[in-house]
């Protein structure tokens, strides 16, 4: 009995692991208010108190459909970038181009990544101290 | 006249410092979002795309009164139009700055 239990702890454990490990941190996207002239959090409108502490961070990345590039893209630089500590970030840049060379071969060759996502971020923390005029 | 507006780079290594291409330090606000511009017209070259939109845009920093600005995103796209000798259309964004006044 006792192994059993022990046997499905062990499991669960396994899958919250497996899970985190794909899992981007808790960061808020913010965007800059100019009425105020600063920053606030996109969803609740509030004030953002934080620092700037990355210069413009790109990715670009080839995908098969239009509707999952810039979410996937983004997931994924946030993912690469959780090192920086950062709890927030502000998208300077995005957009799709499609690669049209490539679209019809998406019908013939499932695997075909013709829509291709660029996304341009700033990251701030409210944790790291810093000297910047960013905002 | 166009006022002097001079371009700042953000050094993640220095605790968030604003560098002058001239390496000088830059101490300003930030007062815009992010501000972009395009050529309205068809280029025949990448870069002078590049320019013309990047001139366009720091037009509008002087309705800001911005003396700085660090650029987010630019390049030129080609309408890839085989006799068109002008393909080339150039896009620029910014965040622009002010100095501080002490």
């Amino acid at each position: 009995m006792i192994l059993i239990l022990i046997k499905d702890m062990f499991q669960q454990y396994s899958i919250v692991k497996e899970r985190n490990k794909f899992m981007v941190k808790e960061i808020s996207e913010i965007i800059f208010d100019k009425d105020i002239n600063g920053l606030i959090y996109k969803k609740s409108k509030e004030l953002y108190h934080g620092n700037r502490i990355s210069g413009i961070v790109s990715k670009s990345l080839g995908w098969a459909s239009r509707n999952e590039a810039k979410d996937n893209t983004l997931e994924l630089l946030l993912k690469e970038n959780e090192g920086l500590d950062a709890d927030a970030y502000e998208i300077v840049s995005s957009y799709i181009s499609d690669c049209w060379q490539d679209y019809h071969a998406v019908h013939i060759d499932p695997e075909a990544k013709p829509y291709r996502a660029t996304i341009g971020v700033i990251f701030y923390s409210s944790q790291r101290k810093s000297t910047t005029t960013g905002q | 006249m166009q006022k002097d507006i001079e371009e700042v780079i953000f050094d993640e290594n220095k605790q968030g410092v604003f560098y002058k291409r001239s390496r000088d330090i830059y101490d300003g606000l930030r007062i815009s979002t992010i501000k972009s511009s395009q050529t309205k017209y068809g280029c025949y070259s990448p870069i002078v795309a590049e320019n013309l939109a990047l001139e366009s845009l720091l037009k509008k920093c002087e309705e800001l009164d911005a003396d700085a600005y660090e650029i987010v995103s630019s390049g030129a796209t080609d309408s890839r139009q085989e006799y068109d000798s002008n393909p080339y259309q150039g896009y620029v964004s910014a965040i622009f700055y002010r100095k501080r006044t002490k």
